[in-house]
């Protein structure tokens, strides 16, 4: 049996369970579920390894008619990704949640759609299911966040919403014009149909507006913090290690697959521009923050800007540049992942156990809450990208990728936005280590820090096995 | 005498979305958007597109109106609408964005590929006569499933916050009493409404209708059944649950136990597409319908919490 329609099938099937026996275990259930998925993910991931990417027409109706989807080397690392930090964060949430009764009937259902979402972005080839896809990650993602029912919640969900559709409307309309030009809505066909005039150069220009929306790139970021610092903890990271990615990526397979002849390098900078302000802009912000969980939420802002400085780097340069940033980007994408999700989750657990949300509060919770503070200290070391992590290999390879590229001035701000994240990650360490205060905290579940640790230690863990997902992130078009 | 009446729809559409913009009155904005709805559902039948007409009529103007009108009555309670100020920059973004559609539609080239064309040829595979539910439920019903479980979670998000309210407010529905003449109009349009819920199903296999449209028409039935104070919703929650997610339920089964028969997902056996599909719609239009109605219905009473 083909694994890929699993892959689907699976989140979907364990969506109406939590839905429809909100009795039964959910938690439990949930860690069966996932990691079910995860073997399907982990056998998919060997198959593409061993015999290269495959399509599957759904329906058995082949592109232009039906709707195909693709598994290469990218999905099945993102597959993989999904499934790892879904993993940890459902055994997170399963003692997380233990004090929010109402909020875990919600949790559970909207969680598993929000996973067979992501699963049907990684793997589409067609425009059109991808804007759908989009839509059902919006939508179970504004849930989320709405879950505690709380005013700064629902306040930060509706602005999300509002923001996530006018850039899914973006994007339809964009996908709308590319399908009454070219007849057809499937990505690998359009590949070597689209043609520079004016329709494709708008149609392009929509949707790239409508996924920088999405994906909360500077300077349409505003939505994000709220969103992302209020939620509760394993929901924050599961937005700002998948969500925000998912419309990242079609972003990036657009651009990569089909428009590469057709974006003018002088967009492409524009984007790394806007990459370079997030980072600047969003790692200042995440300095002056006086809550914890915006602090890592503007820290995100400040990452996603890394993922933009693929397209200054790898368009109108040459082919061994592109394949590095390519590489570097992608590898920024996981280990960003990783490592953000172990920071919100350790910060999530700090917040629970000292029962205050300000930087400040954590005053000295060094020495009642080691593990935690380890757990973020590991993931700090990703961000800042320091050697040994996966964000150092990331940054690494990118840097290659702009010397190659004679482009000195993204060394800068690699090597700038490394700083950043050091002061404001500093800042929570000056604090935390504190002698003289003694905070009063409230025991936590160890499985909590477990989870923080296991996701920052993959984080690190990338620094040493990073070639194993390298080697799979060839650029797209070698591949189909 | 056709050019006359479509520019005069154009320009409705016009003054109709500025009057949504520009109005004080919230209510005289909700009104202009319901209009703007039903201009746009003639607009899609000039343009031969009469399954959106559909569509756009029951939800676009309907519904929404419906959940926009009932937003505003918990305004209303609160606060004051403030007009808004900011409209220079979005207008200015519209009229750019006008001119460039414009001009790149008309420096559109010819498509290569003619979809149409090509559901025609398979259509006979599909097994249905009307090719928008050939697309909707067999070529592309991986989107389709999709999308009803993006409608599936918009119930269960509304779920989520209804119960979030739940505890500071209760609706006051208790309280009304029944108005005879709606209640004894509603009881005798409830069952047209049904028949013509199922009707627009049952077409939607050889020409415009569906789902979609019967499932719009369903809900806006058992709208007006609360409206006129019938508590349908009364039901054990569960039950409710089982029916707002029975649609997607079977969707999915069927999508999947074709493939223990060595299929691809979502291909249904060729002999019997047509019960197949006629099938799925059916369980569909009623969770649709259920579905459509549960945002109307969970929406908070006369009373909102008072957040402090």
């Amino acid at each position: 049996m083909n694994l890929i329609p699993l892959l689907l099938v699976i989140p979907l099937a364990w969506a109406l369970l939590s839905l429809l026996l909100p009795r039964l275990p959910l938690g439990l259930l949930a860690l069966a579920g996932i990691v079910l998925q995860l073997g399907t993910a982990a056998m998919l991931w060997n198959d593409v390894q061993i015999h290269g990417a495959s399509r599957y027409a759904i329906g058995d109706w082949v592109a232009p008619l039906g709707i195909t989807l693709v598994a290469d080397g990218l999905t099945v690392t993102l597959l993989a990704m999904t499934a790892l930090i879904a993993v940890v964060c459902a055994f997170y949430a399963i003692f997380y949640l233990r004090a929010y009764e109402k909020e875990r009937r919600y949790f559970w259902p909207l969680f598993w759609f929000l996973l067979a979402a992501l699963n049907g972005i990684w793997l589409a080839g067609d425009l059109f299911n991808l804007y759908v896809g989009l839509e059902l990650v919006t939508l179970a993602a504004v849930g989320m966040v709405t879950l505690s029912g709380e005013r700064h919640a629902l306040a930060a969900g509706l602005r999300y919403l509002y923001a996530a559709l006018l850039g899914s409307l973006a994007y339809l309309l964009g996908v709308a014009l590319l399908y009454g030009a070219y007849g057809t809505l499937d990505l690998g066909q359009l590949s070597s149909l689209l043609e520079a005039n004016l329709i494709t150069q708008l149609a392009l220009a929509l949707m790239t507006f409508g996924l920088l929306m999405k994906t909360a790139v500077f300077p349409l970021h505003s939505w994000l913090p709220p969103a992302h610092g209020g939620a509760l903890a394993p929901v924050s990271a599961i937005l700002s290690a998948l969500v925000v990615k998912s419309s990242f990526y079609i972003l990036a397979r657009i651009w990569m697959d089909a428009g590469n002849a057709l974006m003018p390098v002088s967009a492409a900078q524009l984007l790394g521009a806007l990459g370079a302000l997030a980072i600047i802009w969003g790692g200042w912000q995440a300095f002056r923050q006086s809550e914890i969980k915006m602090l890592v939420a503007y820290s995100t802002v400040a990452q996603l800007g890394y993922l933009m400085l693929l397209f200054p780097l790898a368009i109108g340069q040459s082919q061994q540049s592109a394949i590095l940033a390519w590489q570097g980007t992608m590898l920024h994408l996981l280990s960003h992942g990783f490592a953000k999700a172990a920071m919100f989750l350790a910060v999530g657990t700090l917040v629970l156990a000292v029962g205050k949300k300000r930087v400040v509060d954590m005053a000295g919770i060094s020495a009642k809450m080691p593990l935690a503070l380890f757990a973020f200290g590991l993931a700090s070391v990703s961000l800042m990208g320091l050697p040994p992590s996966g964000g150092f290999n990331a940054k690494w390879l990118l840097m290659q990728s702009a010397i190659q590229s004679g482009q000195w001035h993204w060394v800068a701000v690699l090597l700038a936005g490394s700083l950043i994240t050091a002061s404001y990650v500093f800042r929570v360490f000056s604090v935390s280590f504190q002698k003289d205060a003694d905070p009063q905290i409230r025991p936590t579940h160890p499985a909590l820090d477990l989870s923080a640790l296991l996701l920052a230690a993959i984080a690190i863990a990338l620094g040493f096995g990073a070639a194993i997902p390298v080697e799979l992130l060839t650029l797209p078009e070698e591949m189909l | 005498m056709q050019f006359a009446f479509d520019s005069m729809l154009g320009l409705g559409l016009l003054a109709c979305a500025a009057g949504v913009f520009w109005s004080r009155d919230l209510f005289r904005s909700v009104v202009m958007f319901i209009a703007f709805g039903l201009l746009l559902a003639l607009t899609w039948v000039r343009l031969e597109a009469p399954d959106l007409a559909l569509a756009e009529a029951a939800i676009g103007a309907g519904l929404t109106g419906v959940l926009l009108l009932d937003a505003i009555g918990h305004l209303r309670q609160h606060k004051e609408h403030s007009p808004r100020n900011h409209w220079l920059l979005p207008l200015l973004c519209c009229i750019a964005l006008a001119l460039l559609l414009i001009l790149s539609l008309n420096a559109r080239p010819e498509a290569s590929i003619s979809l149409p064309e090509l559901v025609a040829e398979s259509l006979p595979e599909s097994g249905v006569e009307h090719p928008i539910t050939a697309v909707l439920l067999n070529f592309r019903s991986y989107d389709t499933l999709l999308e009803i479980a993006v409608l599936l979670v918009a119930a269960v998000v509304a779920m989520a916050l209804n119960d979030g309210l739940a505890a500071t407010a209760r609706t006051s529905a208790e309280q009304s009493s029944r108005d005879p003449v709606l209640a004894g109009f509603t009881s005798r349009l409830a069952p047209v409404i049904l028949l013509i819920a199922v009707y627009v199903l049952w077409a939607g296999s050889y020409m415009p209708g569906g789902a979609f449209q019967g499932g719009a028409i369903l809900a806006a039935g058992l709208v007006l059944l609360k409206l006129a104070d019938f508590h349908i919703e009364r039901y054990a929650e569960s039950l409710l649950r089982l029916g707002l997610a029975l649609g997607f339920l079977v969707f999915l089964a069927v999508a999947t136990s074709v493939m223990i028969g060595g299929r691809p997902f979502l291909t249904y056996p060729e002999a019997f597409a047509g019960q197949f599909i006629l099938f799925i719609e059916a369980v569909l239009t009623f969770s649709i319908g259920l579905i459509l109605f549960s945002l109307f219905n969970q929406s908070p009473g006369q009373e909102v919490p008072h957040d402090n």
